[in-house]
């Protein structure tokens, strides 16, 4: 079979490029080697009755203007902002984040009058940030080792746009891209809870602590979607993530675009430095001259492409290049609502993420934990229950768990993750949430456990980083994934990349799935109008 | 009063002596005060040092100044040495190692000098006042696209690889290029002495690319030992700013930076006498030249916020032990000096070390610089982490808690160092803060890391040396480009003074 | 994990009920709130004119308790005060209030507000965004205390021609004395009151701060008394006509304080707001002098200027035409004032307009006439503040009316 372009990959970013590519009018199929779509975007049922959103859980990254072009709500997705949140510390106290300005304003100050001030020019700070970044996610990085008009003028763009956020807001934007989350946060705030509620999205997906210089960009990173409008507001697709996919691939389908499920890809098929197609595991190839990848970019040059085939240095920086799986999950499903020792009936705030925390210092230590090779000791969890608000992810009355946790290695110092160690990692996170929650095991009707390996085996991302690849400076704009291959191209013609490893990287955003399926158009000569501009 | 002057340096450390020579030689009238009874700063004297191990003094200054080419090219590099798990000792100098395997050699020497190249593109910018944010005079913005220019010399690999690497951290360069060991930790050691980071934290490529950046006619990133000590190189400064008709008085605390009309206007010793100038340069840290000896009623609040949360907490302990014989070296022969010795065997001790400091403790196992010094019988270390917010504080228990945690760590490379010490003196970073002006204790004024540099360093309003208070700068390491000894800070001070006006 | 048997309340979600609350609900007809720093305020209770007509005829009371109120004591209470705002603080008698502003470090406004000073040491600042973490950063290496007594403090404004008589009727002996930006304490119904004569409507007036635990018994003591002097409680938008009548400037609606704005060019200087009057450069370092210096040299980039305009249909939110072509500005408030009989507005304008060219401005209204939208462009004119004078503001004593 001879097709415009294959996707390898039916992930939410090779969705998206495969979506574009279809709508302009390229005969496009996409190869996955589950019997679903999604990737680490799914709805998997586990256990009759419920619906797990098994690897990613909330959204707000998710660019409203990919959204829009693809038609993603008239196939199924709707996106529903959840309420606050809260972090439980272990003296029965709690803060609560809510959405409501007045009432956090008055949470604030139940805890510091200090920190309600604080809040306010913490808001603002990141909020110019996020002004600052969001433009940056549709358009491709600029490799500033190269001539090219393009590569100038985007740079420019970028350098003309860093100028105009005057001198403070320049400095404040050095800052945020290289500090700590923990020393950003000690600027505004001198509550420990309400530092490590806000420091937890400074860590999430990543091998750092929250002292580690350059996590203040993480918490950024999370910060950058939205909701309406709303920036930094998270949501629950209705449905669970998996809606996001299945909607994308009726939209996909909806312009003519073909998905083969249950069989992974061998190799690609490469020819003169050139790319021919696809050879799949099943023994079919398929051919054709545009093969974009959605895998990371180790499984995609190292596991699946011949080293000879490419130039040494881009093996040599797609070995360096670093995935460093840091997070686990755990999905459960449970009898009924838990209570929480420390939260008064029927709190708006449990409709939220929780966490259990004393203060950032927790989280290091978490953090130091992942260094020697031990899942953490005393976790940092976020910890969610979406079917309070999302009525078909188990049967009435009964409720869905999800719980992220960080830290846990992809490879234990001491042993292997056999059912032992994943059993016992659960029981970690089980037993810390008991303590805040005393009916919440004798609740778990089923559970999921997935570490590290486990989202590498069953997902197929490396080493089970949640974003293909770490978000640190190193690996971002220009040098992700590898310095001078920043903009979708690979080495070899015809082959690009789409997937999280590469800019503005991971989270359910779909941004490098729209880059990559703008420069694959523009290589094809196709007029490009993608229903939004960058 | 006393006679006018045209300026008042505040602090005779190297700095603050680069800064008075370099004003003196333009036909300023100048008068250095020092608190102590002794010239050098942390340089120290024959009792004390608290950087005991300079790097070159900037080449270009010692030019500019016309001090004693000796001075230049009368250094002798350091050799640096450091033992293996194995317990065979490795001998470095510079990009040269002996004591490894051949391809260890070759991957380092290699390393060393890619990283030398790159140091030498962000080194463009240390003799140049740092660009303003978002209002570059000409000249900064010259500055700027003199370096951008460097940075493409440097040709499209290593240009790009600078660029990936350089808000990285050494862990990871490390690890990629040499594998963790003995050497990648002399060079972590490198990166993060002196600061608040551990080989893992990112930022620390930066700091090993400054120090990479020092320059001497031995090459870069050496630590040189003036021909006479450091005692020489205080003692050429003092004079240069001697010969050119400065003044130097020591036992001079300052107590107050006078203002007039929101213009600086002198100072006033804490013996109550007051002298006037209409150009002061303070060689103390930012801190305590801003909070203490101006006052912030002359600052506005965001500025003093800035100035207060600004990072610049102390790490490092300096512990003297008294030993009759010059120790002796695991494996036979005994540290001679012009060594020095580091004990830091991999990058991963370095950041257990950093571990426990980062929650106000002290490690275990520091790691450790080490000298000795045969004239005093005494050997120098420098310890860390051990943080100015120690748990508990800086007790007397403390201190020998410390010192015995190193005299243990040391016994790997010194077997029976311990009961050969007769004599002990540890000076915290409280100890440092106190005795030089060095708020935190902080060996650099200031942490040295990317939201604390260039535009950025101090921090941001408070760069290009001119503080807000007309006639008052910043000369000393908290001021671009930062620490170490090279003296750059102080020139780039006197340099902004003079074009300023220079009254 | 200390599990604890009552776990703490959730805070109120949603507008919280004022020191005055009770009262406030039982005459509010309306049932109309506006949300003030999260506090249920009124909005109107029962009918705008009517309410509007008793600040300028009789007199009339409104519920100032959300006021953030921060109390600075202190050896250095004068030197921080005199360091936060552009004002010379050192000549503000005891007993005396002063309306400022005060600025960052780059002489944008952070907020306007009124500072009380009690003693030599004690002072309190009244305003409307919360800015205790500001005054800590000013005061910070200073002796001083400063604290939140937002919620230690109800406020009552009593404005009007016979507020004075009626305070008088309550017994207050010595009221009439009281000068303009003057402060006494008096007794009401046995509670101790602290009386200034200051407010927001340009007219005779008095505010009255009360300790939250007497609120109630001081409301119900000054209604008593108002029967005869023709009292009403009145809500947010006719005190928003009288503010505008009296040229009184309003955050958030006429200004943004340069701690809230995103955009950074969007907050404004004394100079630009046309309050050079209370920047005293003269004075030693307060914050932002040196960057105010530098902007009272410059021509402001753009003004806020009073204009009138002609006919009588208000110019809420209109944009603001040089020769009916080229957009210049644009209208932040905007009345037809009742009592001046003319129709008033705040602008923008950027420089050159409203500085050196004044003439052929116009303003683009849009008109609703049942569900049809025209648009309306009415010549406007750049005229002094404030629109509405009257002697008995100031007079003391004031007379009985």
């Amino acid at each position: 079979m001879t097709y415009d372009a294959i996707i390898v990959g039916a992930g939410h970013n090779g969705l998206t490029a495969a979506c574009f590519m279809a709508r302009a009018g390229l005969k496009t199929l996409i190869v996955e080697k589950e019997n679903h779509v999604g990737g680490a975007a799914v709805s998997l049922s586990l256990t009759p009755g419920w619906t797990y959103s098994n690897c990613s859980y909330v959204c707000s990254l998710l660019r409203p203007e990919i959204i829009r072009a693809l038609e993603l709500p008239r196939y199924g997705l709707q996106v529903i902002p959840y309420e606050g949140g809260a972090v439980f510390d272990s003296k029965g106290d709690y803060f609560a984040y809510m959405s409501d300005h007045d009432a956090l304003r008055r949470e604030l100050v139940r805890h510091s009058p200090r920190d309600a001030d604080g809040y306010e020019r913490y808001s603002r700070a990141v909020m110019r940030q996020c002004k600052f970044i969001k433009p940056l996610l549709l358009r491709t990085a600029p490799d500033p080792a190269s001539l090219k008009p393009r590569d100038i003028s985007e740079l420019l763009y970028i350098l003309k746009r860093f100028h105009g956020l005057g001198a403070r807001e320049m400095a404040e934007t050095v800052r945020f891209w290289t500090m700590s989350i923990a020393e950003y946060l000690d600027q505004y705030f001198e509550t420990p809870m309400i530092k490590a509620y806000i420091a937890g999205s400074g860590i999430i997906g990543t091998g750092l602590g929250p002292y580690s210089p350059g996590t203040a960009y993480v918490l950024l990173h999370h910060y950058m979607g939205e909701v309406d409008g709303a920036i930094g507001a998270w949501g629950f697709a209705r449905g669970g993530m998996g809606s996001i996919t299945q909607a994308m691939a009726r939209s996909f389908e909806a312009s003519g675009g073909e998905i083969r499920m249950g069989s992974g890809l061998d190799r690609f098929i490469i020819r003169d430095g050139k790319v021919r197609g696809v050879a799949l595991d099943n023994g079919d190839e398929l051919h054709a001259e545009t093969v974009v990848s959605g895998m990371d970019v180790r499984r995609t040059f190292v596991d699946h492409t011949d080293e000879k085939d490419l130039p040494q240095d881009f093996v040599k920086g797609v070995k360096r290049y670093r995935f460093r799986g840091s997070s686990g999950k755990l999905n459960i499903a449970l009898d009924g609502m838990p209570t929480f020792t420390g939260a008064p009936k029927d709190a708006s705030f449990l409709r939220g993420d929780l966490h259990f925390l004393d203060d950032m210092e927790e989280i290091e230590r978490a953090y130091d934990d992942w260094k020697d090779g031990r899942w953490s000791a005393s976790p940092y969890v976020d910890f969610l229950i979406p079917t309070q608000i999302d009525p078909t992810m188990a049967p009435p009355g009964k409720h869905y768990a999800t719980i992220f946790v960080q830290y846990a290695p992809y490879e234990l110092a001491n042993g292997q993750w056999d059912d032992a160690n994943r059993e016992a990692f659960a029981e970690t996170v089980i037993s810390k949430i008991a303590r805040h929650s005393p009916d919440f095991r004798k609740l778990i009707v089923h559970k999921e456990i997935r570490t590290p390996k486990d989202i590498e085996d069953q997902v197929g991302l490396t080493e089970g980083n949640i974003f293909q690849g770490e978000l640190t400076f190193d690996q971002l704009l220009f040098n992700r994934p590898v310095p001078g291959y920043a903009q979708y191209r690979s080495p070899i013609k015809g082959l690009y990349m789409c997937g999280s490893s590469t800019h503005p990287g991971g989270g359910v955003m779909g941004a490098p799935g729209a880059n990559a399926a703008r420069e694959v158009l523009s290589d094809l000569g196709h007029k490009i109008d993608m229903g939004f501009s960058a | 009063m006393s006679p006018r002057y045209d300026a008042i340096i505040i602090g005779a450390g190297h700095n603050g002596l680069v800064a008075a020579a370099t004003l003196a030689r333009k036909g300023r009238k100048v008068l250095v005060l020092e608190a102590r009874d002794h010239l050098g700063g942390m340089l120290g004297d024959a009792e004390f040092r608290v950087a005991p191990l300079p790097y070159a003094l900037r080449p270009e200054i010692i030019k500019a100044l016309q001090l004693d080419q000796k001075l230049l090219h009368g250094t002798r590099p350091l050799e640096t040495l450091t033992f293996g798990a194995d317990g065979q000792p490795l001998r470095i100098t510079g990009g040269h190692v002996t004591g490894t395997d051949a391809i260890t050699e070759h991957d380092y020497g290699a390393l060393y000098a890619r990283l030398g190249r790159q140091a030498k593109v962000l080194g463009a910018m240390i003799l140049e006042t740092p660009p303003g944010l978002g209002k570059a005079s000409l000249g900064e913005a010259t500055a700027l696209a003199r370096m951008a220019l460097k940075l493409r010399l440097l040709g499209k690999t290593e240009m790009r690889d600078l660029l990936r690497i350089v808000l990285s951290n050494v862990w990871d360069l490390l690890n990629d290029e040499i594998g963790d060991g003995p050497l990648a930790g002399a060079l972590a050691m490198d990166a993060t002495l002196g600061g608040a980071m551990g080989p893992r934290s990112p930022g620390t490529v930066l700091t090993l690319l400054y120090r990479m950046a020092s320059q001497s006619s031995h090459g870069h990133g050496l630590r040189v030992m003036p021909e006479g000590g450091p005692d020489a190189l205080v003692k050429a400064l003092a004079d240069c700013v001697t010969a050119a008709g400065g003044g130097i008085r020591t036992g001079a605390p300052v107590e107050k930076i006078l203002v007039d009309g929101d213009r600086a206007a002198g100072v006033r010793l804490a013996s109550g006498e007051e002298i006037a100038a209409p150009l002061v340069l303070s060689n103390a840290s930012p801190k305590v030249t801003l909070l203490t000896l101006l006052g912030v009623a002359h600052l506005d609040g965001e500025f003093v916020r800035r100035c207060r949360t600004s990072a610049s907490k102390g790490m490092v302990a300096r512990l003297d032990f008294d030993i009759v014989e010059p120790p002796k070296l695991r494996g036979g022969g005994a540290l001679t000096s012009g060594q020095r010795l580091v004990v830091a065997p991999t990058m991963q001790a370095i950041e257990t070390a950093f571990n426990a400091a980062k929650y106000g403790n002290l490690p275990n196992r520091p790691v450790l610089e080490a000298t000795y010094d045969g004239a005093a019988r005494r050997l120098s270390v420098s310890a860390q982490f051990a943080p100015h917010d120690l748990t508990g504080g800086w007790t007397d228990d403390a201190k020998a808690r410390l010192s015995t945690s190193v005299l243990t760590v040391l016994d790997d490379a010194l077997p029976g160092i311990a009961p050969t010490v007769h004599g002990t003196r540890v000076m915290s970073p409280v100890d440092i803060e106190v005795g030089y002006g060095a708020y935190g204790g902080h060996w650099h004024h200031g942490e040295l890391r990317v939201d604390q540099l260039l535009m950025l360093r101090p921090f941001d309003g408070a760069a290009q040396y001119r503080m807000p208070v007309a006639g008052l700068y910043l000369c000393g390491a908290g001021a671009h480009p930062g620490g170490d000894i090279s003296g750059a800070a102080g020139f780039n001070a006197a340099r902004a003074a003079l074009r300023d006006g220079g009254h | 994990m200390a599990a604890t048997a009552n776990p703490v309340a959730q805070v109120h979600l949603g507008l919280e009920p004022g020191p005055f609350h009770e009262r406030l609900v039982a005459h509010n007809r309306q049932q109309s709130w506006v949300n003030w720093m999260g506090y249920a305020s009124p909005s109107v209770l029962d009918t705008v004119e009517f309410e509007y007509f008793a600040i300028r005829n009789q007199s009339t009371l409104f519920d100032i308790s959300p006021m953030c109120k921060y109390a600075i004591t202190g050896p250095d209470a004068e030197r921080v005060v005199n360091r936060l705002v552009t004002r010379d603080i050192r000549k503000l008698g005891l007993g005396r209030v002063a309306y400022c502003i005060w600025c960052d470090e780059d002489g944008q406004v952070v907020d306007d507000g009124t500072v009380f000073r009690y003693s030599e040491t004690e002072f309190r600042l009244c305003c409307q965004e919360p800015q205790l973490s500001w005054l800590e950063d000013i005061a910070w290496g200073f002796d001083v205390q400063i604290r939140d007594v937002t919620r230690e403090v109800a406020g009552l404004a009593l404005q009007g021609p016979t507020s004075c008589a009626l305070l008088k009727d309550l017994g207050l002996t010595g009221i009439e004395t009281l000068k303009p930006f003057g402060i006494a304490e008096f007794i009401i119904a046995g509670a101790t009151v602290s009386i200034s004569r200051t407010g927001f409507t340009g007219d005779l007036g008095y505010e009255l701060w009360i300790k939250p635990a007497d609120a109630l018994t001081v409301w119900d003591a000054l209604m008593a008394a108002g029967k005869l002097r023709g009292l009403r409680i009145i809500g947010y938008e006719a005190l928003e006509m009288a503010r505008i009548e009296a040229g009184f400037l309003l955050p958030k609606v006429d200004f943004l304080s340069a701690q809230t704005v995103l955009r950074t060019d969007r907050a404004s200087t004394p100079y630009e707001l046309g309050l050079d009057w209370l920047v005293a450069l003269d004075k030693p370092h307060f914050n932002g002098r040196r960057a105010l210096l530098d902007l009272s040299k410059k021509t402001p980039r753009r003004k806020l200027v009073a204009i009138e305009i002609e006919r009588d249909k208000p110019a809420h939110n209109a944009l603001v035409y040089h020769k009916k072509t080229r957009q210049v500005g644009m209208v932040t408030s905007a009345l037809w004032s009742p009592t001046c009989k003319r129709n008033i507005a705040y602008a923008w304008l950027d420089a050159p307009y409203g500085q050196s060219v004044t003439g052929d401005l116009w303003v683009e209204i849009y008109l609703q006439k049942e569900i049809r939208w025209q648009r309306r462009m009415a010549r406007c004119q750049l005229v002094d503040k404030p629109f509405f004078v009257h002697p008995r503001r100031t007079a003391t004593p004031p007379g009985d009316y």
